[in-house]
């Protein structure tokens, strides 16, 4: 009897574990013994560490998107649909348009969302460049900035840990290079008692903000904002004044593990650190920022969990065998800190990071993964 | 007193030493595998295309169908030891300039009427068939599992 994998979530990490099972059982699949689906909400596919790009004019939209079914390796069937519930007692999923589909395993790649509406006057008085009509909207603002007082909120959770240190810096050396840096007042504010959560990112980046002039505002927890006066305000009561406002907005998981009643406070899943099964679930697996493990809600976490999770899949489809690979919480962030210098962090459960020095190469490294990073979702390298 | 070599610039091994560090610190096993298998491909289909055989085949191709003169003149251009770039360009435009040849002014083709073009030669036939081979060798998604 053919066995059926259902994959729920057309993001990197959903992508890449359909690619990697559909490559490896290519002749199983060829032969109708396992069937392989991808389920996704969106036919094309962003690349979200793009957008970072498009804010300073460096990367187009075109550029980062793609087709789904074009990044799909032969053999993988894709159903265009949003997954409403799952029935993890039938193993079914209902969609909202066409029958339920049925799975023997499910992996769950849903992804995360911004929560605006968790800060009122958020939505109508800040900017993002979370999604790309949020970095297309920066862009713009960008375009017409002539100096005035730059004020970057981060909210939590939030995916890409690093992405508000990458902002701020990059806009520093932006306004440099456009003659506006002395016209311009930069406040970096953090929910925490310093610029980071990781501590050793924070130890590196206290001081090369300071350097850069920027104004580090601890303690600040973006509780509302007052798009008609310009004044971001926090938790603690301190009110920011802004020209402009960047915002980390905070995230929170799809509704769809709501509604099936899998998953805990955020909608995040409770997931097996090592195995990345769903808590009391043998047959379904979570994987990205879904999942709420103790790890970077990035790109390369959902790459590094869907190589573990495809090489137990294959064994689960072949073989019956239970989970034999373990993901040990690898996570590998580029920070960019300018316009043409970036360094890097890698960590695990065990191992927290430390900075390097900023360097050219890591920088055109980094714009060399943005280009291939096509090949690597595609399982091709 | 023995010679030392020439310290390399400090900053040179500084971003040398990232780079290495970075790309250390974000490869996989699988992307090792499919690089290797992407490597072997190309090497094997670089090999093959370049060989005296094919070329030779290419050249009898060439005499045997004046349908094809335009498209296999230009790939036997390439010869023995070159390299792949612009092959695929090569063969489109080749294709095109047939297209023109069979009667029809010069007028840029799309890929199916190319393909049917293609097709209503037996020669021009086996030729498409050895460039299909050719792609599938090099995307195949099973090389290097």
């Amino acid at each position: 009897m053919r066995k059926r994998l259902l994959i729920i979530g057309a993001g990197t990490g959903g992508l890449m574990v359909a690619n990697f099972v559909g490559r490896d059982l290519h002749g199983e699949i060829e032969r109708g013994e396992i069937s392989v689906t991808l389920m996704g909400e969106q036919e094309v596919y962003t690349y979200q560490p793009g957008f970072l790009y498009v804010v300073f004019d460096l990367m187009r939209p075109a550029q980062l998107i793609r087709p789904v079914r074009e990044l799909l390796a032969p053999g993988i069937a894709f159903v265009h649909d949003r997954a409403l519930r799952i029935d993890a007692q039938a193993h079914k999923v209902l969609r909202a348009q066409g029958d339920p589909l049925e799975y023997d395993i499910l992996v769950i790649a849903t992804g995360s969302n911004l929560n605006l509406q968790e800060v009122p006057g958020l939505a109508e008085g800040g900017h993002w460049f979370y999604t790309l009509d949020g970095a297309l909207r920066l862009r713009d603002a960008l375009r017409n900035w002539q100096g005035g007082k730059l004020v970057l909120t981060v909210g939590v959770p939030h995916k890409c840990p690093v992405a508000p240190l990458e902002f701020t810096m990059m806009f520093d050396e932006w306004a440099r290079l456009r003659g506006v840096r002395d016209k311009t007042e930069i406040v970096y504010s953090y929910p925490l008692g310093r610029a980071h959560s990781i501590q050793s990112v924070a130890d590196w980046a206290g001081p090369e903000l300071e350097a850069r002039g920027v104004r580090v505002e601890t303690f600040f927890n973006l509780e509302s904002v007052d798009p008609a006066k310009h004044v971001a305000s926090s938790l603690e009561g301190t009110d920011l004044p802004y020209d402009l406002l960047v915002a980390i907005p905070p995230h929170q998981g799809d509704e769809l593990g709501s509604t099936s009643h899998l998953t805990e406070a955020g909608n995040w899943y409770p997931t097996d650190r090592h195995a990345l099964s769903l808590q009391g679930h043998e047959d379904i697996f979570v994987l990205g920022d879904a999942t709420n493990l103790p790890v970077s809600k990035a790109g390369s976490v959902a790459h590094f969990e869907a190589e573990v999770l495809a090489d137990n899949l294959v064994g689960l489809l072949t073989e019956g065998s239970p989970p034999l690979h373990h993901y040990n919480g690898r996570a590998f962030c580029f920070i960019e800190t300018g316009l043409d210098r970036a360094t890097f962090i890698s960590f695990d459960y065990e191992h927290p990071p430390t900075v390097p020095g900023a360097t050219n190469a890591v920088h055109w490294f980094k714009q060399t993964y943005n280009r291939i990073h096509w090949a690597n979702l595609k399982a091709v390298m | 007193m023995a010679m030392q070599e020439p310290a390399l610039p400090d900053t040179f091994r500084e971003e040398a030493n990232s780079l290495a560090s970075a790309a250390l610190a974000s490869i996989t096993p699988r992307m090792v595998n499919r690089l290797g298998g992407v490597a072997e491909s190309t090497i094997a289909a670089l090999d093959l295309l370049t060989s005296p055989e094919i070329v030779n085949l290419l050249n009898t191709l060439q005499k045997a169908s004046p349908v094809l003169t335009p498209l296999l003149g230009q790939i036997a251009e390439i010869g023995p030891g070159a390299g792949m770039d612009g092959l695929a360009d090569r063969i489109l435009r080749a294709v095109q300039s047939g297209a023109a040849e069979v009667g029809e002014p010069p007028r840029p083709i799309s890929l199916r009427e190319m393909i049917r073009l293609l097709r209503r030669d037996p020669a021009m036939a086996i030729a498409l068939r050895f460039f299909l081979g050719f792609v599938r060798s090099m995307w195949s998604p099973t090389k290097g599992q």
